[in-house]
């Protein structure tokens, strides 16, 4: 609770005016984004940890800068850094600790590539340290090395970070894969063998033939995958069933293979694609069609979704055979959701997250808005921002299509306030304030926790449902 | 001559367990003064570095409530930017309240040279009601307990310590590590005033326990001041600080019967307390946590639990699980350039628990996680083992090659920082009688719990 500004003492409340100037100067730099700013170490540091894969990440900077992203990922492992310390900054002696470090991940390693990192110590004494990469890289011809002026000293976007890592990670000499229905059908086998072994099971499986060469397509910006009890993917089961391989949802499933492979696939379907012109010049140098896609949440997405694939492929009919059960459940999971709560007031967090997940990224983070209005919510828009904004983010919904009321809030910690005052029943919001819904009374869930496609659609209701009417209640 | 850090080879180079910065360690630090206020003089990546590395470790209070950073971008470096702190520090000043503000800067802004403790200092002058500090991160430093350290100390040098004490009775706590607003925490809080209280003192302020920075600010008026392992980044410096009229009585983490039990003798020898009464109430606590303890934990007993934890923490639960007849094959001591200690302050606290040798075990001083996963395969393989960790730790596990993990079901159990696997709902201690206990349900729930694993052991 703030106190009454007139208790303030008086030349505090002088420098708070005086400071004003600065704060019209900071809030210039807000262009009406809905996405917070990044550093492109942090951001492609912690997209690259979450790749399985053999390859090497080197941070080229002081030990701090190994702590700007959280250490998680089956990368940890082969993660490295120069570790420089006050002397070799202000000496310049930057190069020898980089290449010691190259050379022992080179040969005791030995990746498939290695990615080199700055921070920003590095980039303000204008280390070059792409020369001693090369240098190393020319040791080791067999290592794809990639040096990247990363650093938070540009304040950059989240989504031109990706664009740059997904560039990065396309533009590797590609080579391609196994065909995935393959290697699904080679792990279930070597699953039933090895029950067999155990004596799990009387008949010894047998390796299916290797499939006939299929086209072969990739996902990208799609939400996670979660199996709840299901074996793959809708989409990857459906594609398959219309004679198409996935090669993976980039970039929340695929791993190094993956992404080495993306260039020898037939098409890269999009979720926003205007986020990633980097990459598409990538793919567009190989003539491989790039082609936007709708997050496929809720209904009418998914149609769309699935629609635009069936277009570009040739497959319309056999993908809306594939799908036509799981729609039919999910138009019937939407029909039952608002005969019981159609008009129910949902407030939804803008502006909150700083997460690199591209499907929250996707649209503006925006994406889910269809689904929770074809489930009949009255839906208000919580923008995060300076309230005296506030015009600038109606301009920005206005070109974006988005009808929706909408308010600011200067704080996390109001949220709880706002949530009351606006009468809210619902919320969506990041998920460190889940704790201001609870100070509001109200059920809450996550950004972009809603599931994908039409399975997802019959998830979501189910969940939504127990938000709303628990159990017992 | 090249010196050791010019002769580095891979495993130096490697990301270690705790590879934190000092500029994490300052955020738990100054996230456990409830109200204080973490000012980031530094670019967006360094936000990264405090409440991202806490937000999941916590969830009964997100680290992010009460921080924020002056956005340096290069723009400003190339005017100077330390007069950005004064718009920043008064602006959320005025939304908190703080009662005591610290800032600490990213290295790249202290090679421009700016003089920012001479801004920090100016600005102070300018907030009604907070007293402001001031940390840098230039490397080589500590890395994340100097930086919890070094918030407790800049908090300790703003308290009157050359104020004769008022209270011959009390005992302030300097040194416990603090780290988010969960039962558990709370709990150790509980159970330490607990102890202090069976070895005949009444508690003063604990640094730090969640607690309110002007509350802490009470601590001088203690007679008897306990340090616990978590000051050693300053110890010296702060021993200076303290000692002038004051007995400083240094103490290990009070985990295990007998980690307690040596606890309170300790604090009550050092007090003159009555040690027939202490002895006597050591006695009936810890037979009352043994009578349940030693029946039920007897299956433990043919298992192995490697345990990676910054030095006091490994020393207590490895002196705890002899205890409890648990092997112990390997030992990850997680705090970086050895800033609590290392190997050398491990086994001087085991010592003390009596405990002089481990027969066939492995001690890594701050091993990087290559170097842990390396050592623990070839046990995993071996024979049923369990893994006590950091959610670092037990991630690289999880990530193992399912061809190195398939087969083996191993019982993870999480605790360090940070632990986002392990939160607790009930008031549920690490330390005293009661922890003790807790710890012996963790490990039977970890190696008991029915699993689908293919190895999945019985007890």
């Amino acid at each position: 609770m703030q106190r009454d500004p007139a208790t303030l003492p008086a030349a505090f409340v002088a420098l708070r005016a005086e400071d004003e100037a600065f704060w019209q100067d900071q809030e210039r730099n807000i262009q009406g984004a809905l996405g917070q700013p990044c550093c492109t170490l942090s951001g492609i540091a912690s997209g690259l940890l979450r790749i399985r894969g053999h390859f090497a990440i080197v941070i080229h900077g002081e030990d701090e800068c190994a702590g700007c992203f959280r250490h998680l990922g089956p990368q940890m492992v082969n993660l490295f850094c120069t570790g420089l310390t006050e002397q070799e900054f202000v000496t310049g002696r930057t190069a020898e600790p980089l290449r010691r470090c190259l050379d022992a991940v080179c040969e005791e390693v030995q990746p498939e590539g290695i990615f080199v990192l700055g921070a920003c110590p590095v980039e303000v004494i204008g280390d070059t340290f792409e020369d001693v990469v090369a240098e190393v890289g020319r040791r080791h011809p067999s290592i794809p090395m990639v040096a990247l002026h990363t650093n938070g000293l540009k304040v950059g976007t989240q989504t031109a970070m990706l664009d740059w890592m997904f560039e990065q990670l396309a533009s590797l000499p590609p080579r391609p894969t196994l065909a995935p229905s393959w290697r699904r059908a080679v792990g279930h086998a070597a699953l039933g063998a090895l029950d067999h072994a155990l004596g799990a099971r009387t008949d010894a499986p047998t390796l299916p033939p290797a499939p006939a060469t299929r086209p072969t397509i990739a996902l990208l910006g799609l939400p996670p995958w979660h199996p709840r009890g299901r074996m793959l993917p809708e989409y990857v089961g459906a594609l398959d069933r219309a004679g198409v391989e996935v090669l993976a949802n980039f970039p929340h499933n695929a791993s190094f293979d993956d992404w080495r492979a993306l260039r020898t696939t037939d098409a890269t379907f999009v979720a926003d694609r205007s986020l990633y012109p980097k990459l598409g010049r990538v793919l567009s140098r190989d003539a491989r069609p790039f082609v936007e896609v709708p997050l496929p949440v809720g209904l009418r997405a998914t149609d769309t979704f699935y629609a635009a694939i069936g277009e570009a492929i040739g497959r319309v009919e056999a993908l809306e055979a594939a799908c036509a059960p799981a729609r039919e459940g999910a138009a019937a999971a939407i029909e039952g959701f608002r005969a019981r709560f159609a008009g129910v007031k949902l407030a939804y967090g803008l502006r909150m997250n700083n997460n690199y997940n591209a499907d929250e990224l996707a649209y503006q983070g925006t994406g889910d808005l269809a689904a929770l209005e074809e489930l009949g919510f009255d839906i208000t828009l919580l923008v995060q921002g300076p309230p005296d904004k506030r015009e600038k983010f109606g301009q920005l919904f206005e070109r974006r299509g988005l009808h929706f009321k909408f308010d600011m809030f200067a704080e996390p910690w109001i949220l709880g306030e706002v949530l009351v005052d606006g009468g809210f029943e619902i919320a969506c919001l990041a998920d460190f304030a889940r704790s201001e819904a609870q100070r509001a009374r109200i059920p809450m869930f996550p950004v972009r926790r809603l599931e994908a496609c039409y399975d997802g659609v019959v998830d979501n209701t189910i969940l939504l449902t127990r938000l709303l009417a628990p159990a017992g209640s | 001559m090249r010196s050791a850090h010019d002769r580095r080879g891979l495993e130096d180079f490697a990301v270690r367990g705790l590879h934190l910065g000092k500029m994490t360690g300052v955020m738990v630090g100054t996230h456990a003064l409830s109200d204080a206020f973490l000012l980031m003089h530094s670019g967006v990546g360094c936000k990264y570095k405090t409440a991202a590395q806490g937000a999941m470790h916590d969830l009964a209070e997100h680290p992010n409530v009460r921080e924020a950073w002056t956005q340096v971008s290069e723009a400003h470096l190339v005017q100077g930017c330390s007069d950005r702190i004064g718009p920043f520090a008064r602006a959320w000043w005025e939304r908190r309240e703080s009662a005591f503000m610290v800032v600490v800067s990213a290295y790249f802004i202290e090679l421009t040279g700016d003089d920012i403790a001479d801004a920090v200092r100016e600005v102070e002058a300018t907030l009604p009601d907070c007293e402001m500090a001031y940390l840098d991160t230039k490397a080589p430093n500590g890395g994340f307990f100097d930086g919890y350290a070094g918030v407790m100390r800049e908090a300790m040098r703003r308290m009157d310590w050359s104020r004769a004490p008022t209270l011959p009775r009390h005992a302030t706590v300097i040194g416990h590590f603090f780290h988010r607003y969960e039962p558990d925490t709370k709990a150790d809080v509980a159970q330490l005033r607990g102890l202090i209280k069976a070895a005949g003192l009444d508690t003063g302020p604990i640094l730090f326990s969640g607690g309110g920075y002007r509350d802490a600010k009470a601590a001088p008026a203690s007679r008897y001041v306990l340090e616990l392992p978590y000051t050693r980044p300053h110890d010296a410096e702060l021993r200076r600080m303290v000692e002038q009229g004051r007995t400083v009585v240094p103490v290990d983490l009070p985990i295990g019967v007998g980690g307690t039990a040596r606890f309170v003798r300790t604090v009550a020898a050092a007090s003159g307390a009555n040690m027939d009464a202490v002895e006597a109430w050591i006695h009936q606590q810890s037979e009352a946590v043994r009578a349940n303890v030693v029946r039920l934990t007897e299956p433990l007993r043919s298992y192995a639990v490697a345990v990676f934890a910054d030095t006091p923490l490994a020393a207590a639960l490895v002196a705890m699980l002899v205890e409890l007849g648990v092997d112990v094959p390997l030992v990850g001591l997680r705090d970086q350039h050895g800033s609590l200690g290392g190997a050398g302050a491990f086994w001087d606290a085991l010592g003390r628990s009596g405990i002089h040798t481990l027969p066939g075990t492995i001690v890594l001083d701050d091993p990087s996680l290559r170097r842990s996963r390396d050592a623990l395969l070839p046990l995993i393989a071996d024979r049923p083992l369990g893994v006590i960790g950091s959610s670092h730790e037990l991630d690289m596990l999880r990530n193992l090659p399912r061809t190195s993990a398939f087969l083996h079901d191993v019982p993870l159990i999480c605790t360090g920082f940070p632990a986002d696997d392990y939160h607790a709902v009930a008031s549920l201690p690490s330390f005293g009688f009661l922890g003790a206990a807790t710890w012996a349900h963790r490990l039977l729930d970890a190696f008991g719990a029915p699993r689908l694993g293919m190895s999945a052991h019985r007890l």
